[in-house]
């Protein structure tokens, strides 16, 4: 079988590489790519979209219609997680919770059903397995936070204007999350964005991309014709598609940082979301 | 309005889908009547689109207001538009006959199972109606990824079953994407229409003029072939279909397969023009080949499973080869029969996964839980005689006809080996239906209902219950049988209407010239 499948692999590799003699050369000005629909992007842009980064307009514009299924996509990805992974019921695991006092350092260790509520401010919920933390990691990286967001907004507004975009900046948004959890823990993840809200923005972002297409029917215009706002911005056409583009990479941006934070909580501990990493 | 119909049949199971996820925490008990609504408003539209397009012809929808090529559009033709109204119909009557069915088997997970199955009709709503060959990506990648994750829930082994189907079809789905990617390289477009012509324009004399072009077409069959399970790429398809919970099953295998096929005959009509696709006579034979092994190692396959699901998968497995059988015969009969057998195949897969849904919790899914069935079940076992007549090919239903036609390609291609696997399958098909009558008419229940011990025999089973059981004992409540009963009518009517179908809606899809 291993034969068979290295077999496969040689015999696609061949076929691959005689198929591609043909191609053009890598940037070649004459070959069909860079003739038929690229000078229309790349001359089209910035009158038409007011976008000076044309790989955002044809994202957010010209083919806005992949980038929301695309983004549907990612938040299939978090829904798939939590519709596999997500333990709701736990029936047969025998679950032990330890708090530590704070004044004494005593570590209680409490059996399923009972806990102490987290409103009780002298004792606080630790892991199974926790060890004491290195006080600078985790300050120097909760310090890192604020910057990482700052730079994660400018990435998803500035998309316009330079590489960037709503995936771009929902991954840092989300990196801001999940640095928290590696350097504290699951439980402060959680009180910061809890899975309820996670899960409420991730569609709540799909839908405001998908909400602005479906409004441009009201406007007179196609599904996702941002044009069609613009009596709506008080501004010209091109205006309008620009501020769209806006406010869908706005909306990718919130699946793309909740959905991945839904995924990170879910493996991270066992789909409980109680304890982990 | 009419002139937004496209993206209204899309639109509604979309903001459905986000509707039963916010409904999770906002208005729980209503989840189930709001994607009811987004479904059955998915599938108004869609029957408004049909009757528009079918008095008023073709539409072509520009997403975002962007003409193509530079933009993506929908392209309604009479045969999208059907498609669209079959796969709308059939995810409807899914759901509602299955609303206990998906309570029992997913608690607390119901509103993820909802947004799921939603976005998953979406999907295969989308492929269906995209002109764009890149989109169509997206959309297969909607309708599979979705598709993994309701499969995956279920019994034995679904979990690994589902996580095989995503490798395989993952693997198919990116042998799409290289093919796309070939095909823009060359033509610098990703538009159907467009790149028809621009295919045209490069090699006029067939596909054999450009072996970039020729490798692309055979990268998408593949990726399209291990998508829908064509015999050697098929692994995935019985254990992914038969360990899942019975919705997802009901929904993906109906619509799944058939959109693929569907998928495989629009890059044959809309992308590479029959005359390309069918170029190289030695690829030709390779698929025919291939199907008439798919027919054979089916129907065999299914002589061989001892439960409704797992049997009917494998008769699946058969119905994909006539389907890319009939593609690749060459003749205009081959092809009207693969359109026309989408479309029954659809029907008549919906209607045994149904009943085997319905069968599984009534008496339980293995034979030899089965005996007494037409008893104790009356209402589910006439489905099955319908759907089972259907797959038979008995003259009025839907099936006939669409054999009819393979059969006369296959005579008038002189593929006569494609032409006896038909046969042989239809008989084997008989044979596999009546012995599940058999044991339903003659065989005596189990004991305890749905708890038949396996090692004993169907027909000695019976010791305890010395009077006859009472009629409709384990039949389901109406609202199952509801949607069953009108899917198993509709496959007679569909039969009855063959010849408006393929006047109104084939013919107009083939080239004049098909021979």
């Amino acid at each position: 079988m291993k034969r068979l499948a290295l077999f496969t692999v040689i015999l696609a590799g061949v076929l691959f590489a005689a198929t591609a003699s043909e191609f053009p050369r890598l940037g070649d000005p004459d070959s069909a790519p860079s003739r038929h629909l690229s000078p229309a992007y790349i001359q089209g842009s910035l009158p038409q979209t007011h976008t000076p980064n044309f790989v955002t307009a044809v994202l957010g514009d010209y083919r806005g219609f992949d980038t929301m299924f695309e983004t549907a996509v990612v938040f299939l990805a978090g829904m798939s997680c939590f519709f596999i992974l997500r333990a709701l019921r736990r029936r047969g695991l025998t679950e032990v919770y330890y708090y530590r006092h704070k004044p004494t350092g005593v570590v209680l260790a409490m059996l399923a059903p009972r806990r102490i509520s987290p409103r009780t401010s002298c004792f606080e919920r630790i892991d199974a397995d926790w060890t004491p933390q290195d006080m600078v990691v985790e300050t120097m990286c909760l310090f890192m936070v604020p910057f990482i967001q700052v730079f994660a907004l400018y990435v998803i507004a500035h998309g316009h204007y330079s590489p960037g975009g709503g995936f771009q900046g929902g991954v840092l948004l989300a990196a801001s999350f999940i640095l928290v959890g590696l350097s504290r823990d699951l439980r402060t993840v959680e009180s910061l964005l809890t899975e309820k809200t996670a899960i409420l923005t991730a569609a709540a972002g799909v839908c405001l991309y998908a909400g602005t297409g479906l409004l441009a029917l009201f406007f007179g215009g196609n599904f996702l014709d941002y044009g069609a706002y613009a009596s709506f911005f008080g501004a010209a056409v091109p205006a309008a598609r620009s501020m769209g583009i806006l406010i869908v990479e706005i909306g990718v941006a919130l699946t793309v940082m909740a959905t991945l934070v839904t995924i990170y909580k879910l493996v991270s501990s066992r789909g409980t979301v109680e304890e982990g990493l | 309005m009419t002139g937004q119909l496209p993206i209204l049949t899309i639109a509604p199971l979309l903001f459905g889908a986000f509707a039963v996820t916010a409904g999770r925490f906002l208005f729980r008990r209503a989840n189930y009547a709001v994607a009811s609504l987004a479904l059955a408003a998915s599938f108004a539209a869609s029957v408004l689109l049909a009757i528009q397009i079918l008095t008023h012809g073709p539409a072509i929808y520009f997403v975002g207001g962007w003409p193509p090529p530079v933009g993506i559009s929908y392209v309604a033709d009479p045969l999208s538009a059907l498609m669209l109204a079959f796969v709308s119909g059939a995810a409807l009557c899914t759901f509602l006959a299955s609303k206990s069915e998906i309570e029992t088997s997913y608690p607390l997970k119901n509103s993820a199972f909802y947004a799921l199955f939603l976005l998953a009709v979406a999907g295969h709503m989308g492929i269906v109606v995209t002109g764009d060959a890149f989109n169509l990506y997206v959309l297969i990648e909607v309708a599979a990824l979705s598709g993994y994750a309701i499969l995956a829930q279920g019994r034995e082994r679904a979990m690994l079953s589902s996580l095989n189907y995503l490798f395989v079809g993952s693997l198919g789905a990116s042998l799409y994407l290289l093919g796309v990617g070939y095909l823009y390289i060359m033509t610098g477009s990703l538009n159907m229409a467009d790149l028809s012509a621009i295919i045209g324009r490069l090699t006029p004399d067939g596909l054999s003029g450009s072996t970039a072009l020729a490798a692309a077409w055979g990268v998408i069959l593949a990726g399209l072939f291990v998508k829908m399970g064509l015999f050697p790429f098929h692994s995935w398809l019985p254990a992914a279909y038969s360990f899942s919970a019975a919705p997802a099953a009901a929904l993906v295998a109906p619509l799944t397969t058939k959109v693929m096929a569907y998928v495989l005959v629009r890059m044959i009509l809309s992308v590479f023009t029959p005359d390309a696709a069918w170029g190289v006579p030695a690829i030709n034979t390779l698929i025919l080949v291939l199907a008439t092994a798919a027919i054979l190692y089916g129907s065999f396959c299914a002589l061989a499973q001892r439960s409704l699901r797992k049997m009917l998968c494998f008769i699946l497995l058969s119905e994909v080869g006539y389907m890319v059988g009939g593609a690749f015969l060459g003749n205009r009969a081959g092809l009207t029969g693969t359109i026309y057998h989408i479309f029954a195949d659809l029907l008549m897969t919906l209607c045994l996964f149904l009943v085997a849904a319905n069968i599984e919790r009534g008496t339980g899914g293995r034979f030899s839980d089965m005996g007494g069935l037409f008893r104790r079940m009356p209402v589910t076992a006439a489905a099955l005689v319908l759907g089972a007549a259907s797959m038979i090919g008995v003259p009025p239903f839907c099936g006939f006809f669409s054999k009819w036609y393979l059969l006369s390609g296959a005579i008038a291609a002189e593929s006569y080996a494609f032409a006896g696997a038909l046969v042989i399958s239809s008989l084997v098909n008989a044979v596999l239906f009546f012995r599940i009558f058999e044991i339903g008419f003659f065989g005596a229940p189990p004991d305890h209902t749905g708890q038949a011990d396996q090692a004993e025999p169907a027909g000695e089973s019976g010791h305890g219950h010395p009077g006859p059981i009472p009629f409709f004992r384990d039949e389901m409540p109406p609202a199952r049988l509801a949607p069953l009963c009108l899917v198993a009518a509709s496959l007679v009517v569909m039969g009855l209407l063959t010849g408006q179908i393929v006047r109104l809606v084939v013919d107009p899809i083939l080239p004049p010239g098909l021979g």
